[in-house]
């Protein structure tokens, strides 16, 4: 009984021992292996500032301007091509569609859009239309149609 | 035998019992000692054992979900960034390699330095042959080396030769930012600029500073204003934008300028910040103050007319028209027609005391708040006369800086509220202090739009923006006399008016007129266009939507009639 228990003590001891220098020799693996990690990424950030910086030179606005200038045809945009979203008429839908009589959607034929002042019907348009305008859909406003 | 008695007590044995007993005794005596140790122990290994069991079940039953780290390190620059408004990198620091010798190592001081010679050329030979003979331990040879030199430096295997790991200052954006950031001197201390008054801050590097002004803004000036300057053969030009409800500076340009890297090398003259530390008799911009502060105070409503019918005498002075009108005018056409006589009148009324107390809301009288160290004072007449209350009203005889004028100008236009110029990103509109009400500053809107549809400054004008200004051309002092044909040409306006958002300046300074301008080079002709061309730039930039579809109705909201119909049929 007492070399049991005393064997058991002894191999705990032994256990206890040598569990304790492993896990003192991780710390110091990991703490090596932390450092290394912790300098690599005082490496990387450098890199990145240095990356930004260039970012923003080749950013520089006067840059961007003479290589769009090289490779790119536009020019200044002009006030007048500035439009708001409240300026695009909504009832486009309803003026390209209505329903036939079986309730389906049918389009008009793509008709140029009226120039100002220009408010005469397209009579190629109104050729396509099978059937009378239906109720669903209030028919198209291109004037001069009733 | 006491001492005897004591040994054996001591060892837990008693001589006086015959020796089974006293054997027996002591077995009983060693068995207790051990047990009582054991338990001793036994108490020590539990108190651990508790203490464990406490600091890792009971205290953090987890492992924390995020370490504390207590030695990671940031990579931490000298002296922190500087951004624009939208965070862009204006100034950084990035790490350079200086080359220094240990002149006490260095065995052949002119074959080292011939060496030295053939990778940097441009070091002087003498001095390098002198520095690497001088014995001592550390002299600097050359800072800032470019990684390819250092390479060659270290290829000629030089004993002696060492790098030394330093910050540089360097500005991707170049000249852009020139007099707003400034510059450093080689040894990382900021002296100009942003540079200077920041100082401190910037080196403490707590995070990056962000300035008010935005780069594409300031491109655009910037362009805008140097083929200005090109076209009109200006020595030099200004411009500015700024944000009328929080005073931010927006975009801050001085022509010519300079390359912060090597800001010694060109002339004292680029240095030269003209937007802060320049200050200019501004002309006929200053009519707008007048006009505001004679409506302010009440001493003239839109439709009095003033007699310029004829050049005024005042002492040994005459005050002309530069168009002359020869008639009563109404306000308006004072303005519009930049009547210098007309607003001598109007200023007569209000007199002295009450141009002081407005200038001095308008900041006028005092140096500018902006956190930059090149800010001039103003030159004020002393003692202020009542012929210096004259030509102060259309903008002679006071001098201040074209940040000043801004500012003056974002009071009128945002609704009489006076905001301290600033250079730094602010969060929503600062404190204010009321100079005019918002009635006058409604009236002064539409007199400023009304100079550019009726008056001299029509070819600022953008369709869709609704730019209102004014021009101001004053000839140039040199030593206190007034040169001719030497002009400070200036447009100002705010935009859009109907909702003043911004407000633009160009300055040019000594424009020549062209065969488009007819050979004018007054502010109408020159300036005028230029801040056009700004605004076309920058509106769509800062959101601002072009109006056409409510053009006529704001059109008639900012309408100002010349003269009263009444008034009209009642004259002629």
């Amino acid at each position: 009984m007492t070399k049991i228990v005393t064997g058991f003590w002894f191999l705990m001891t032994v256990l206890i021992g040598v569990g304790t220098y492993w896990v003192s020799h991780e710390v110091e693996r990991l703490e090596r292996r932390y450092a290394a990690i912790q300098s690599d990424i005082l490496d990387e950030q450098e890199s990145i500032h240095v990356f930004q910086a260039e970012w923003s030179y080749l950013n520089a606005p006067g840059r961007i301007e003479k290589l769009a200038r090289e490779y790119l045809k536009l020019d200044q945009i002009q006030p007048l091509q500035m439009a708001s979203i409240d300026t695009i008429p909504t009832d486009t839908d309803a003026k390209r569609y209505r329903l036939d009589k079986f309730g389906e959607a049918v389009a008009y034929m793509p008709a140029p859009r009226d120039r100002p002042g220009e408010s005469a019907y397209d009579e190629a348009s109104e050729n396509m239309i099978i059937d009378g305008p239906s109720v669903g859909i209030p028919a198209p406003e291109t004037g001069g149609q009733q | 035998m006491n001492l005897l008695r004591f040994s054996y007590w001591l060892r837990g044995d008693r001589p006086e019992l015959g020796p089974e007993q006293r054997e027996k005794h002591a077995l009983e005596t060693a068995r207790n000692r051990i047990f009582i140790t054991g338990i001793m122990f036994g108490i020590g290994f539990l108190w651990i054992a508790g203490g464990l069991f406490n600091a890792t079940v009971l205290k953090q039953g987890n492992e924390p979900d995020l370490t504390a780290g207590t030695d990671s390190k940031e990579l931490k620059t000298e002296r922190a960034d500087i951004v624009d408004r939208n965070g862009i990198l204006l100034a950084t620091d990035l790490p350079t390699s200086s080359l220094y010798a240990d002149a006490r190592v260095i065995k052949d001081p002119v074959g080292a330095a011939d060496h030295l010679l053939t990778v940097l050329p441009g070091l002087d030979r003498d001095t390098l042959i002198r520095h690497l003979g001088s014995q001592k331990a550390f002299v600097w040879l050359r800072r800032n080396l470019t990684p390819d030199q250092q390479y060659k430096v270290n290829a000629l295997g030089i004993p002696g030769l060492n790098f030394q790991r330093e910050e540089r200052r360097v500005y991707p954006q170049g000249r852009l930012f020139a007099h707003v950031l400034g510059f450093t001197d080689i040894d990382n201390n900021g002296i100009a600029g942003a540079e200077r008054e920041f100082d401190n801050d910037l080196r403490s590097n707590s995070g990056p500073l962000r300035l008010s002004l935005d780069i594409r803004v300031q491109h655009a000036l910037r362009a805008e204003v140097s083929s200005a300057m090109e076209t009109y053969s200006a020595a030099g030009a200004t411009g500015l934008v700024m944000d009328i409800y929080t005073g931010e500076v927006m975009g801050m340009v001085s022509l010519p300028d300079f390359d912060p890297h090597r800001p010694g090398q060109g002339p004292a003259d680029a240095r030269f910040n003209r937007a802060t530390l320049g200050v200019y008799e501004q002309g006929s911009v200053f009519k707008l103050f007048n006009a505001a502060i004679a409506l302010d105070t009440g001493t003239s409503t839109l439709y009095s007319t003033y007699d310029a019918t004829k050049p005024m005498r005042v002492a040994r002075f005459t005050i002309h028209d530069f168009h002359g009108e020869n008639r009563w005018l109404t306000v308006p056409e004072i303005l519009a027609y930049s009547s210098n006589i007309g607003s001598a009148r109007m200023a007569m009324d209000f007199g002295i005391e009450t141009q002081k107390k407005y200038l001095k809301d308008f900041g006028f009288l005092d140096p500018s708040d902006v956190e930059l160290p090149e800010v001039a004072s103003p030159l004020l007449p002393n003692p202020w006369r009542e012929i210096n209350l004259m030509t102060i009203s259309y903008g002679h005889g006071i001098a201040v800086t074209p940040l000043q004028l801004v500012n003056g100008i974002s009071t009128i236009s945002n609704g009489g509220i006076r905001r301290p110029s600033t250079i730094l990103k602010q969060d929503g509109a600062p404190a204010g202090v009321r100079v005019i009400s918002k009635k006058t500053s409604d009236d002064m809107r539409r007199l400023m739009r009304l100079v550019v549809t009726e008056g001299s400054g029509k070819k600022a004008d953008v369709p869709g923006y609704f730019l209102g200004g004014k021009t101001g051309t004053a000839d140039k002092l040199v030593n206190g006399r007034y040169v001719k044909n030497a002009r400070m040409s200036t447009f100002v306006a705010a935009f859009p008016m109907q909702d003043p958002r911004y407000v633009v300046l160009v300055t040019l300074d000594g424009p020549q007129g062209t065969k488009e301008t007819y050979g004018y080079a007054t502010a109408g002709w020159v300036a005028a266009p230029a801040v056009g061309k700004v605004v076309t730039r920058i509106a769509p930039l800062l959101g601002i939507e072009p109006a056409y579809a409510k053009a006529p109705e704001i059109e008639q909201a900012l309408r100002l009639d010349l003269r009263k119909e009444e008034r009209k049929l009642a004259s002629f």
